[in-house]
């Protein structure tokens, strides 16, 4: 997996998140608690969903923003001399 | 080293070294009690909120509807006690809170907080629940015990003999919460609201407390953890073994009637439940050994993990009453990382919890000057 696919991943995942906030997933998250939303079974996935992503978001990216960034050190501390 | 081989090992060191300093981002900062009743406050003042809150809980759950009234008032009672410049607005509050209780349960009758189940099968003994006797009791009693309403006092001695009706007409000493189901978290809740009623009228119900921890002790222990069981019968047979949701409360209520059983309660519920995963603790809603499932009490389980909302949220509960200062901390971070908190204007509230779970919190924070009172000392404090 190359460094510019890890960085594609990690701000996918936070694209995610920022656009459940944006639909309103955060007033949702309330069925973590088994509490029902009021807009029903839509806002118990898009509460989910808004979950997910944000556990994604601060769990798997740094992680994944990490591995990039020393992939891409590696690739130029072992780049070719010219 | 292949290329796949190489990324799988950087994200693996990455992984080593985000994940242990993750619960460092998230600390408590030590005003959330404060914080979460300045939004619960505004909430209450705002006929529409409260009523949409009402609406809220029942939808999901009509015991919650009681029970986020039940501690936000002890809540607010608690920081009567603590802040002497908050006590005429917190029982300005409480007031409003115990009048419209009283007219609810008036209104509706026995069945108002109770699960549709309830109309299943007819109560073995009288048609009322010691849920809602219970905690109605305890809001009177510690209501009266902070600052005496003579107007209240005969709703309490009322709510007081149907409790001491309830429990000892029953072979288990123990009233239903629902038909022919007794439940230690609200038998202790009534011998709660005993021992507050006993500090502020001056009354005794030592024997009747007495009677029903014996046998607590002799027959509603698990013994494969030494654990009290959450539901029986009428006459005594087991139906839920330990729950998280349950024992904390459990053991937080026996405070007031035998320090020594409550303490060993909440370590023993400690060991069987709480856990902690890279700096974050949580509670598990079952000992390890049972085979039980999630329901209505637990909330939702975190697959892997197996830990339990409810069961988290009442331990926040058990660790401050037993002042267990590393849980607390390691719930809190919980909280903060998994509860997505949101700080506006100096209100805090947890938008994955509702409006129950944050009146648990916020009680949890607030907790000791009611139940010191409660021990006997506080008839001199108030005098």
């Amino acid at each position: 997996m190359s460094s510019r696919t890890l960085v594609k991943l990690a701000l996918g995942t936070i694209v995610v998140y920022a656009l459940a906030a944006w639909l309103g997933g955060g007033e949702s998250v309330a069925v973590l608690s088994g509490t029902v939303p009021a807009s029903g079974a839509v806002g118990m996935a898009l509460g989910l969903v808004y979950a997910l992503a944000y556990f994604a978001a601060v769990v798997v990216s740094p992680i994944l923003l990490f591995a990039a960034a020393a992939l891409r050190l590696r690739e130029f501390l072992l780049r070719p001399v010219r | 080293m292949s290329a796949r081989r190489l990324s799988l090992l950087v994200m693996l060191v990455g992984a080593c070294v985000w994940l242990p300093s993750l619960h460092l981002l998230f600390s408590p900062k030590g005003d959330e009690g404060a914080a979460l009743l300045e939004r619960q406050r505004a909430r209450i003042e705002d006929r529409g909120a409260e009523t949409a809150t009402h609406d809220r809980l029942r939808r999901t759950n009509p015991e919650w509807d009681l029970m986020r009234r039940t501690f936000l008032t002890l809540a607010l009672l608690n920081e009567a006690l603590a802040e002497p410049t908050r006590r005429d607005a917190n029982l300005r509050l409480v007031d409003g809170i115990l009048d419209e209780l009283l007219a609810d349960d008036r209104a509706g009758g026995p069945y108002t907080f109770l699960l549709p189940y309830a109309h299943a099968r007819r109560f073995v003994f009288e048609d009322r629940s010691l849920f809602v006797d219970g905690e109605i009791a305890l809001l009177l009693a510690a209501r009266q015990l902070v600052a005496p309403r003579p107007d209240l006092d005969a709703e309490l001695a009322s709510r007081v003999t149907t409790i001491e009706r309830l429990m000892t007409a029953s072979p288990s000493v123990s009233g239903e919460s629902y038909p022919d189901e007794a439940w230690t978290f609200c038998n202790t809740t009534a011998l709660a609201a005993l021992r507050l009623s006993d500090a502020h009228s001056g009354t005794h119900h030592d024997a009747l407390a007495a009677t029903w921890l014996a046998y607590a002790k002799g027959h509603l222990v698990d013994p494969a953890n030494g654990l009290l069981v959450s539901s029986y019968t009428y006459d005594g047979r087991v139906l839920d073994g330990p729950e998280g949701s349950s024992i904390f409360m459990v053991a937080h209520n026996l405070l007031l009637w035998d320090e020594d059983f409550a303490k060993d309660q909440f370590v023993r519920a400690k060991r069987e439940l709480a856990f902690d995963v890279l700096g974050f603790a949580l509670a598990h809603e079952w000992p390890r050994a049972s085979s039980a499932r999630a329901d209505v009490d637990s909330g939702p389980i975190v697959p892997f993990l197996e830990a339990s909302a409810g069961a988290s949220g009442m331990a926040v509960l058990g660790a401050a009453a037993f002042h267990d200062d590393a849980l607390q901390e390691g719930l809190w971070r919980s909280l903060y990382f998994a509860g997505f908190p949101e700080r506006k204007d100096g209100a805090l509230r947890f938008r994955a919890s509702n409006e129950l779970g944050d009146a648990v919190l916020t009680y949890a924070r607030s907790f000791g000057p009611l139940w010191e009172l409660g021990k006997g000392r506080g008839r001199e404090a108030r005098r």
